[in-house]
């Protein structure tokens, strides 16, 4: 027996991501071939977070950050739970994966902002540059540069502790964030349905974000 | 007189001396300021051959000549003057007037190599500028990167 944790949209954002993610590190190398595609992932990767903001807010109970977001304290008394082999079992997000997907937005967000502003005072410029003072831009290039480094330990870390939790207590984690069903233990709450007013509403919003970024200059 | 003439020659000489020194607001403001106009001066250029790469400006082969023959002649220039030892943002009030590193004038230093491949970099766009827009976008990337070279290093951010 399995039930339906993960729905469609929180899946197909998780993986875009993916594949998004890992072309920004690729194509961001300061070889500049890339550069005009480096731009527009990024764009596309801003109009996929401010979904997942907005989806975790109106969209259904485990993407809710309401239903997944603790306090570090919280966070790390699950790893160390883990560490003991004793921890609670989580149909969602556990605390420790809570806080992960709390950092990588924040940071993802933070990435995003300071590339929009900056440039790389040779050929290419954010669509915002111009608009910002020279401060605020060399600002943006210096946390551009930077982030990137944090970003990967943190996709790293999230890796290894997706792994580690697969194989230490025989979950199918990366399975569950593609069909979207875990076993069930006989005490699972399924996830309510797909709201499509909201996920229309979110979608809309999001693809305005992208389109607006995508008519300007670069 | 002989004495007043005196005293207006000695007072005439010492303000013509310290005349440079007093006129600059910061140590080596002229070979810095020369420099920061000169760096515009290569971005205009640049920018001028990023549009046609780009596609936001006619692509235009004389004018894409003319541009790169300007980067490959400021690229050769001997700007070494401008450059002195003890104008990087590590020095005395410097802080927030320049973005050179002291990694520059440092024994290990391998700016002059990195000089070297901008300038054959320029050369190698001025043989292809004016050959077709494809020609000036396969040049662009690998000059792109000559210059970011010493940047990465030697510019602070």
């Amino acid at each position: 027996m399995t039930v339906k944790i993960w729905d469609l949209p929180t899946r197909i954002f998780h993986w875009v991501l993916v594949l998004l993610f890992v072309f920004l590190i690729y194509s961001g190398s300061w070889d500049d071939s890339l550069m005009k595609w480096h731009f527009y992932s990024g764009y596309l990767l801003s109009g996929l977070i401010l979904f997942r903001i907005l989806w975790g807010v109106v969209g259904t109970f485990y993407a809710r950050f309401g239903s997944f977001v603790v306090s570090p304290i919280k966070g790390l008394s699950y790893l160390k739970s883990v560490y003991q082999k004793k921890p609670e079992h989580f149909y969602g997000h556990n605390p420790a994966g809570g806080i992960m997907v709390v950092m990588l937005i924040m940071f993802l967000m933070l990435q995003v902002a300071s590339g929009l502003v900056t440039s790389d005072d040779v050929l290419w410029e954010g669509p915002f540059y111009a608009s910002v003072s020279d401060e605020l831009a060399s600002l943006g290039a210096e946390i551009h540069h930077t982030v990137q480094i944090i970003l990967q330990c943190l996709v790293g870390f999230h890796v290894l502790g997706v792994i580690a939790h697969s194989v230490l207590f025989k979950e199918k984690l990366v399975a569950s964030m593609i069909t979207g069903t875990k076993p069930d233990l006989g005490n699972a709450k399924a996830r309510d349905k797909i709201n499509s007013i909201a996920l229309l509403l979110c979608f809309a919003l999001s693809a305005g974000w992208v389109y607006y970024l995508f008519s300007l200059p670069i | 007189m002989k004495m007043f003439v005196k005293a207006a020659l000695c007072a005439t000489l010492l303000a013509t001396t310290a005349a440079p020194v007093m006129a600059e607001d910061f140590p080596f403001e002229d070979q810095i300021e020369g420099r920061q106009g000169y760096f515009q001066m290569v971005k205009f250029n640049m920018g001028v051959l990023g549009e046609m790469a780009k596609g936001e400006r006619d692509y235009d082969a004389e004018l894409a000549q003319a541009i790169a023959n300007n980067l490959n002649s400021a690229a050769s220039m001997d700007n070494s003057l401008m450059w002195p030892k003890g104008s990087d943002m590590d020095a005395e009030g410097l802080s927030d007037k320049t973005k050179a590193k002291a990694a520059i004038w440092q024994a290990d230093s391998d700016i002059g190599e990195k000089h070297k491949a901008w300038v054959a970099a320029t050369e190698t766009m001025a043989e292809n500028a004016g050959k077709g827009v494809d020609a000036l976008r396969d040049a662009i990337g690998p000059l792109g990167k000559s210059c970011k070279a010493c940047h990465k290093e030697y510019k602070a951010k």
